[in-house]
């Protein structure tokens, strides 16, 4: 069936030209644009090469920012990754109520990161909801997120708040498809429950934590809203993470340039990591 | 049936989702109660902890419209409403046919296009928000609406979703209306979509979720006080007014709410939608 060249395009046409322009096109700009740097004497745009990423590189606050960055991500996400599994298999467990506690934990994945940081943010102030949990247990005021030590594992908390619900629910669906006779037979063979979460669910839960170790990944690198709405980076740049330093060089110093030399940065990074993991995660099979 | 073995594994199975559950509710249920308390009770019962601190002895809604008159949120709650609502009709129209397309259409550089659209659905979109704010701005889009909605309109993981969905149906559903002449617009309308309520419902529950709690890109592009969003409306409330914390824990559970009635009912959908464009190919 031949359909008419005009039909096609009618049908692609609006969501192609929206992509190209507002998805593909900022990409290259970015990319380009990190190759200018703009004059505010002579106010024009000059091709400066990579003088923007050189600069980067000797630039004490950049390096700074990178490796809390790597930091922050070496360890959000293998535990936004363990607890969502853990926690899939915990609400894959037949017991009965157990489908309203399932709802009840899908509850942090309808919430914004930026709402999530302010809950957390008024429950971790030095007189707030924790600190009062904490003195049952005679445990002296902490600071949270004002502690230069405390910061960066409390902005964790709270994307892993989020975080470990929402990438629960992609193992979730995959334990869900796993057929019932695996586990009987392994049963019927004597293996012990542990045995049979690394022999039979693990292997087969393969690909579902592929997919949740790369999204994580992504979305992790790019954080963002917590740093801004709660710490601006603070107390003593503990908290300063590249995107919030991508967002200040443009929009507190006008230095687009390095701004997206930052972000072009931040994106050949994932690409990295992610392909790291593709592959670390390709060779057992 | 159950031995003591299982009788115990049961035991720590509602233990562990006991503890998990407080994690989960403890936040909220301390904000749903804070937001009902006057601004200088709020931090008052918090530490040290006493009974008080879960249960408010008197209750006000004053915060509830104080929000409304101090800082003008019901601009915020209706540029959010507004923005959401645009978003996912203007995305459903665009991403099915798109989606359609790409399903029962035969043309040339199909399928390395269909590729091109599912790796921008791999680049996220706060990577390119600072470019994209650039070009925004060169378009004088700055605080607009038309800024605001369009470029998140298309949607490479929602074309992706209406694809599989569409992929289903035999070509023979089409061909006898194509012999009795009728045009692939009338058969995509009266044919295809009446029978494509699932898809329909995950698509609009997934953009519209994604759409409401939408925080970089309108932060950027919305910033002055008629365009800003709830997401930046809070967040700029947090930042600068720390004195009206009962107002803020009432914008929070304002913020929350819509997102939270639509996903818990609708569960399913949602699950169906971002599983459908994760794991099964």
């Amino acid at each position: 069936m031949k359909t008419k060249w005009y039909i096609i395009f009618i049908f692609l046409f609006p969501a192609l030209v929206i992509l190209f322009f507002f998805k593909v096109y900022p990409l290259f700009y970015a990319a380009i644009r990190s190759l200018y740097s703009y004059s505010f004497i002579k106010h024009t745009l000059n091709f400066v090469g990579l003088i923007n990423y050189i600069k980067l590189f000797s630039d004490p606050v950049f390096l700074d920012s990178l490796k809390m960055t790597l930091k922050f991500n070496l360890i959000v996400n293998p535990l936004q990754v363990i607890m969502a599994t853990l926690i899939a298999v915990l609400l894959n467990q037949r017991v009965k109520g157990i489908n309203t506690f399932r709802t009840l934990f899908y509850l942090p994945v309808a919430i914004s990161v930026p709402i999530a940081s302010v809950i957390w943010g008024l429950l971790l102030k030095p007189n707030g909801f924790i600190n009062g949990i904490l003195s049952l247990a005679e445990i002296p005021k902490q600071l949270f997120l004002i502690s230069q030590t405390q910061a960066l594992y409390c902005i964790i908390l709270i994307v892993s708040w989020i975080g470990f619900s929402y990438w629960m629910i992609f193992i979730l669906a995959a334990l869900q498809e796993i057929p019932l006779q695996i586990y009987e037979s392994a049963c019927i063979d004597g293996a012990s429950p542990l045995q049979m979460f690394i022999y039979v669910t693990l292997p087969l839960l393969k690909k579902a934590i592929v997919f949740i170790a790369v999204g994580a990944t992504t979305a992790n690198f790019l954080m963002f809203a917590p740093v801004y709405t709660l710490t601006q980076g603070g107390p003593s740049r503990s908290t300063h993470l590249l995107m919030y330093e991508a967002y200040e060089s443009a929009f507190s110093y006008s230095d687009v340039g390095r701004s997206n030399a930052i972000v072009v940065m931040l994106i050949m990074i994932i690409l990295i990591v992610v392909g790291i993991q593709l592959r670390a995660l390709r060779t057992e099979d | 049936m159950l031995g003591e073995k299982g009788f115990n594994s049961q035991i720590t199975t509602y233990a562990l989702l006991f503890i998990y559950s407080l994690f989960i509710l403890a936040p909220v249920y301390v904000v749903l109660v804070s937001s009902f308390r006057t601004s200088e009770d709020v931090f008052k019962y918090m530490t040290p902890f006493t009974w008080r601190t879960l249960i408010p002895t008197k209750l006000t809604f004053v915060a509830y419209v104080d929000i409304f008159k101090e800082i003008n949120f019901g601009r915020a709650l209706f540029n959010s409403f507004f923005i959401s609502i645009m978003s996912v009709f203007g995305g459903l129209v665009v991403n099915s046919m798109a989606g359609f397309a790409f399903a029962h259409f035969r043309f040339k550089g199909r399928d390395i296009l269909f590729v091109i659209v599912l790796v921008t659905f791999m680049i996220p979109f706060e990577s390119i928000a600072i470019p994209l704010y650039n070009f925004i701005r060169q378009l004088g889009l700055v605080n607009t609406y038309t800024g605001l909605i369009l470029p998140s309109i298309a949607n490479g993981m929602i074309i992706f979703l209406f694809r599989q969905f569409f992929k289903g149906f035999p070509k023979a559903l089409f061909e006898s209306a194509r012999i009795d002449g009728a045009s692939w617009f009338t058969i995509f309308y009266k044919i295809v979509l009446p029978i494509s309520k699932p898809v329909i419902v995950s698509a609009s529950i997934l953009m519209l979720i994604l759409r409401w709690n939408e925080f970089f890109y309108p932060l950027l592009v919305g910033n002055s006080p008629e365009y800003r969003v709830v997401q930046v409306a809070i967040s700029n409330f947090f930042t600068q007014y720390q004195t009206k914390w009962n107002l803020l824990f009432a914008g929070v559970i304002l913020a929350a709410i819509i997102p939270i009635l639509i996903l818990l009912p609708l569960q399913r959908f949602f699950v169906q939608a971002v599983t459908g464009t994760g794991i099964k190919e």
